[in-house]
């Protein structure tokens, strides 16, 4: 029996925190993905977006002066973004159901609340992975189709995650 | 009036690289993921010492006797941020609790008065008690306790 083979990815993580960073990375090896790319602010994040165009994205929201939405926003919407479909799963201390739902209106896949484990996380790529919703545009949103994910459906499985 | 969507099917899924067989079994995943972060999991306690010991320092220097503004608090709420993020992935959940709470507390206030940054001292003071007798690892009792506690804090 075997699990899912994720040796074929590069995964980018931006955290200002360098602990977090080198833990999610070393995480990321233990799930023999591919290679980890890292940033620590979602300006050089961008950049590292640009140049590597990763397969999944992973960030943190609050990162000093600079935020997680707006690298979200850069990857949906900028002209210069490879990928614009790219998984993005926000990994956060914020907890709020307002966060939840601000975090998903800006266009990410994914809402994977810290403190993270190991497990959380391997289970939260395997779902960003096995996810086959459809983008939608409306000149105001890009991203997942929220319709298919519902909030409180959201914010349960991160609970769950918490317990 | 509905706003005209259109629905696109992304032109290339990560699932195309990443097949469901072939890799590890989530636990020996799992267990390998552990086994790497294990040094960094273990070094976990020098550095929330050292961020104990900025937020002690950012609560000593607040002015005594007057209302703090929230500028000056915003440093306090920085830094227990990270603290609640980093606390439980690194084997210290009620490290996490705590900050969790002390956020809560600071976070949508306009400025703090001397009772109020009383309570800011007290979540600092239960930090130090957990890192000082290194209660690492899920304490079920204690964190609901704890849990309560705070709670009726923050809402007195």
């Amino acid at each position: 029996m075997s699990g899912y083979n994720f040796s074929k990815i590069n995964v980018l993580v931006i955290d200002d925190s360098y602990y977090i960073r080198q833990m999610v990375k070393g995480f990321l090896f233990g799930f023999e993905v591919n290679e980890v790319l890292e940033a620590d602010d979602a300006q050089s994040g961008f950049v590292t977006f640009v140049e590597e165009d990763p397969d999944i994205v992973i960030t943190d929201w609050k990162m000093g002066e600079t935020s997680g939405l707006d690298l979200v926003y850069l990857i949906r919407w900028s002209e210069k973004s490879p990928n614009p479909f790219v998984p993005i799963i926000m990994l956060t201390g914020y907890t709020e159901l307002e966060r939840v739902r601000t975090a998903r209106d800006a266009g990410v896949s994914s809402y994977l609340a810290k403190p993270v484990s190991a497990g959380s996380l391997y289970k939260r790529l395997c779902s960003v992975v096995d996810d086959r919703r459809p983008f939608v545009r409306d000149g105001e949103y890009f991203g997942p189709d929220r319709r298919m994910k519902d909030i409180p459906e959201l914010v349960a499985e991160e609970r769950r995650e918490l317990d | 009036m509905n706003k005209k969507q259109d629905l696109i099917d992304p032109p290339k899924r990560v699932s195309e690289k990443v097949p469901p067989f072939g890799g590890p079994t989530p636990e020996a995943a799992i267990r390998k993921a552990l086994n790497l972060s294990a040094e960094l999991m273990d070094s976990y306690e020098g550095w929330a010492v050292d961020d104990l010991q900025m937020l002690w320092l950012e609560h000593e220097n607040l002015p005594k006797g007057q209302d703090v503004p929230k500028e000056r608090i915003n440093k306090i709420f920085d830094i227990a941020h990270e603290t609640r993020g980093q606390g439980g992935s690194f084997g210290y959940p009620l490290v996490s609790l705590i900050a969790d709470s002390l956020c809560k507390f600071v976070e949508r206030k306009g400025a703090l008065n001397s009772e109020q940054l009383n309570i800011v001292q007290l979540h600092l003071l239960a930090l130090k008690a957990v890192l000082r007798q290194k209660l690492k690892g899920n304490q079920p009792e204690m964190g609901g306790e704890l849990t309560k506690l705070l709670q009726a804090i923050r809402e007195s």
